[in-house]
């Protein structure tokens, strides 16, 4: 027991061994799982043994020594049972060529493994397809290095037919003629032997010779193993033989098969490569090359239908590879199109870019399978095409613009003179996205949108797969911006139509009188975006040339939510003061929290006020004026003198 | 040898789930285990002979083959001498009859083998030896949902050159 954990633990501890078992592990799961699928049950390894014999016996030796490493049953079937050396006999037979009488010390089925498996070069362990270069020595080394000099200046002797002087014997046991393989480097014959070999016999020779014994005597001594040598050598003589036949059978079957291959493949009209990719084929020509068979177009043609299905899927697959490169060049285009409308600032709106894609000019361009992006860039700047977009934009328009209409409460509206503004330009033509409006204030992007703002909304925080489905269907009217608008509007005494709106308040200024404090708004915007904050907005106007003071800071928010380097240290800075905190203009007399800490508002007293940075403003808005979303108009920088 | 006589006669045959199949005695007789048993039984026509290792499906597949051979001559009786290669060529029509799935393909082999219809057994031995030829071990496993279950030790073993030699 005690031995038992030991060894366990010996086992944790090698890492060779714990990969061993973590892989007998996963083995086993695999054949547990395996078993419980049944899929297909494994009828094959339940044929009774005669039956397995029977179709064994239309195989050839290659062929059963992979059955026999399938499985652990079929091995022992096939390797480990005596009486199967039969099937290994008629497969010998049926392979091409017949292979000939295995070694008189090998079993048929370690004859087979002799002959197919692969083996390490003896001298520089690269993993070999080849036979061993001496069947009776099992010396397997490469032919292309060096390792046959290395071998034997390292581990083997070598002699150019000069073995005489050496024991008769000892050139019949132990040295083999490899001339042969050895061709390639050395001009005559070499007789080697291992060096293992070597020493015992000459030392032998050398104690027999001390001891008075002749070398005839020795060599009759040594009589047995000169015969089984002799045997042996013949025997690997006839394997050399067969293996060469066989190469040289690989080599014409190859050539063959490659040929008819060929000719397939170009009376169809198909790629020789491609047509070798496809699966049927492939494990067709992988067949005949292993089993040395030269293939016939009577066995071809029946897989004419299954391989042309093959090609036109593997044609579609490449066709597919390629496409998306095109496509991208092609949308780089379009994109490069889209963002010169955006630029230009036209008056009219532009969608969205998803939008934009799917405009039937455009998604004609993009799917063009056919069409390079230089083609594509050619023909969207060619006259027609920008005709023809114009035409497809402005059909858009006038379909969004009905639905929006609808909204804004003028559905029969029709804009006959183009000298007046469209309805939906009107500062009272405000909307929200019903999908994305919560995630927008997260973000502080603006949620109120005119009608060219929605035209290109993205919505925020969605992956670009879903923010692709643009849809009018998702905005609704902005109520509170659009009330906010017609307020201001009585308040300057303007009209919806009048465009001048935004000019008249750049010189004037806003003061929301439902916030506490001085919260000032700079512009048009500023009101949509801040209305959102309550139901009903109150604010009233600065008289035009009012000395603001702290004065307003429009865009610190952004500048200090940016990413850059320099914002990060601005944002810990303690600069900042609160507008809510600030005594209010309007109500002068407003209780504040901190009126203490904060007395008045004068220039003079600014350096009074509590500072903040930017995350502590954040804080301090939210829990002292239920601000969640910080905008401009929250805040101000607090001036250094 | 068969007379006219035998010709029109009809044979009755009990599959193991009980279905009843009536055929001709010559198509019958392509089993040399039936024409064995006819044999044993005599002229008694109405006898059904049980087939109890047969369903009906598998038999029905046989005898549409056997219908087919219904003409072919006896097969030779089988040869002694080993050293002559066996081809693995089957004829059009029996390529095309033995196209089923693996199930069927092993249940006719074990129902030819087990009728002895010699000449079906090899159509179906056949078959499996040429999706067995020119495969790699793992292909052949994949094909038969054969489980390995050889340890990384014993397969490294076995990919060890001459592993099975008994000595050197």
């Amino acid at each position: 027991m005690v031995d038992k954990e030991k060894k366990t633990q010996q086992k944790q501890n090698d890492p060779l061994d714990a990969r061993r078992m973590k892989r007998v592990k996963l083995e086993r799961k695999k054949a547990k799982e395996a078993n419980l699928k049944e899929l297909v049950p494994d009828r094959f390894s339940r044929l009774p043994f005669e039956l397995l014999a029977n179709v064994l016996s239309f195989t050839g030796a290659c062929d059963v020594l992979s059955v026999a490493r399938c499985s652990r049953h079929l091995c022992g079937f096939l390797a480990d049972f005596p009486t199967s050396s039969f099937i290994w006999r008629r497969a010998r037979v049926n392979t091409n060529p017949p292979i000939p009488d295995p070694l008189p010390n090998l079993t048929e089925s370690a004859y087979a493994a002799l002959l197919f498996d692969p083996g390490p070069c003896e001298q520089c362990g690269t993993l070999l397809r080849t036979p061993f270069i001496s069947f009776g020595l099992r010396l397997r080394l490469c032919q292309e290095k060096n390792c046959i000099q290395d071998w034997l200046d390292q581990k083997g002797i070598g002699r150019y037919k000069e073995y005489d002087g050496l024991p008769v014997c000892f050139a019949r046991i132990y040295v083999e003629t490899c001339a042969v393989r050895l061709n390639s480097k050395f001009t005559t014959d070499i007789l080697f032997c291992r060096k293992s070999e070597y020493d015992p016999v000459i030392r032998d020779y050398a104690v027999a010779r001390a001891r008075g014994l002749s070398r005839f005597d020795f060599e009759r001594l040594h009589e047995f193993e000169a015969e089984k040598t002799e045997m042996l050598f013949a025997k690997s003589h006839k394997i050399r033989r067969w293996w060469e036949d066989r190469s040289y059978k690989e080599r014409s079957v190859m050539h063959e098969n490659s040929k008819v291959t060929r000719r397939f493949a170009t009376e169809n009209n198909w790629d020789y490569w491609d047509l070798l990719g496809t699966p049927t084929f492939r494990d067709f020509y992988i067949m005949k090359k292993r089993s040395l068979e030269e293939m016939s177009k009577k066995e071809i043609y029946p897989l004419l239908e299954v391989v042309r299905n093959e090609m036109e899927e593997r044609i579609g697959r490449q066709r597919m590879r390629t496409e998306p490169d095109e496509r991208k060049g092609r949308m780089r285009q379009v994109e490069k199109l889209y963002a010169r409308l955006r630029s230009q600032g036209s008056d009219s709106a532009v969608p969205a870019l998803s939008v934009f894609k799917g405009l039937a000019v455009i998604s004609v361009v993009l799917n063009n399978r056919k069409k390079s992006a230089e083609a594509a860039k050619e023909e969207m700047a060619s006259a027609p095409f920008q005709a023809l977009l114009a035409d497809n934009l402005s059909v858009w328009r006038e379909n969004q613009q009905r639905v929006l209409l609808k909204l804004i409460g003028r559905p029969n509206y029709a804009h006959i003179n183009e000298a007046k503004p469209h309805p939906l330009t009107f500062c009272t033509a405000r909307f929200n996205c019903t999908k994305c409006k919560d995630q927008a204030l997260k973000q502080f992007k603006p949620v109120s949108l005119s009608f060219s703002d929605l035209c290109k909304h993205e919505c925020a925080g969605l992956s670009e797969r879903s923010s692709g489905t643009w849809s009018i269907a998702n905005f609704a009217l902005d109520k509170k911006a659009a009330n906010a608008s017609k307020a201001l509007l009585g308040l300057l005494a303007l009209t919806e139509e009048n465009v001048q709106v935004s000019k008249v308040l750049a010189h004037r200024k806003l003061l929301c009188g439902s916030c506490d404090g001085m919260v000032i708004m700079s512009n048009l915007r500023a009101l949509h975006e801040h209305c959102q904050r309550h139901e009903n907005m109150v604010f009233s106007l600065f008289e035009p040339g009012f000395n603001m003071r702290p004065s307003l800071n429009v865009g610190l928010r952004d500048e200090l939510l940016s990413r850059k380097k320099s914002a990060e240290g601005t944002r810990k800075e303690k600069t900042l003061g609160c507008r809510h905190c600030l005594p209010s203009r309007a109500n002068p007399d407003l209780q504040h929290e901190e009126r203490d800490a904060i007395p008045d508002s004068t220039e003079s007293n600014l350096g009074n006020y509590k500072r903040f940075d930017f995350d502590g403003m954040r804080s301090h808005l939210m829990d002292r004026h239920g601000v969640n979303y910080i905008a401009d108009e929250d805040f101000f920088r607090i001036p250094l003198h | 040898m068969s007379t006219t006589e035998d010709k029109t006669r009809k044979v009755k045959l009990v599959t193991s789930d009980n279905e009843e199949f009536e055929v001709d005695w010559e198509v019958a007789t392509r089993s040399v285990l039936i024409k064995h048993m006819l044999e044993d039984i005599g002229e008694s026509e109405e006898q059904a002979i049980p087939l109890p290792n047969v369903t009906a499906n598998v038999l029905k597949k046989v005898l549409e083959w056997c219908e087919h051979h219904r003409k072919d001559p006896e097969p030779a009786p089988e040869s002694s001498d080993d050293n002559r290669k066996r081809t693995l060529e089957i004829g059009d029509w029996d390529a095309k009859f033995i196209q089923v799935d693996q199930e069927m393909l092993f249940e006719i082999i074990l129902a030819a083998n087990y009728l002895d219809i010699k000449a079906l057994l090899d159509v179906g031995c056949k078959t499996v030896a040429n999706m067995i030829k020119g495969k790699q071990p793992e292909e052949i496993r994949k094909m038969f949902n054969i489980v390995n279950d050889f340890t990384p030790e014993e397969e490294a073993q076995i990919k060890k050159e001459n592993e099975w030699a008994e000595d050197r």
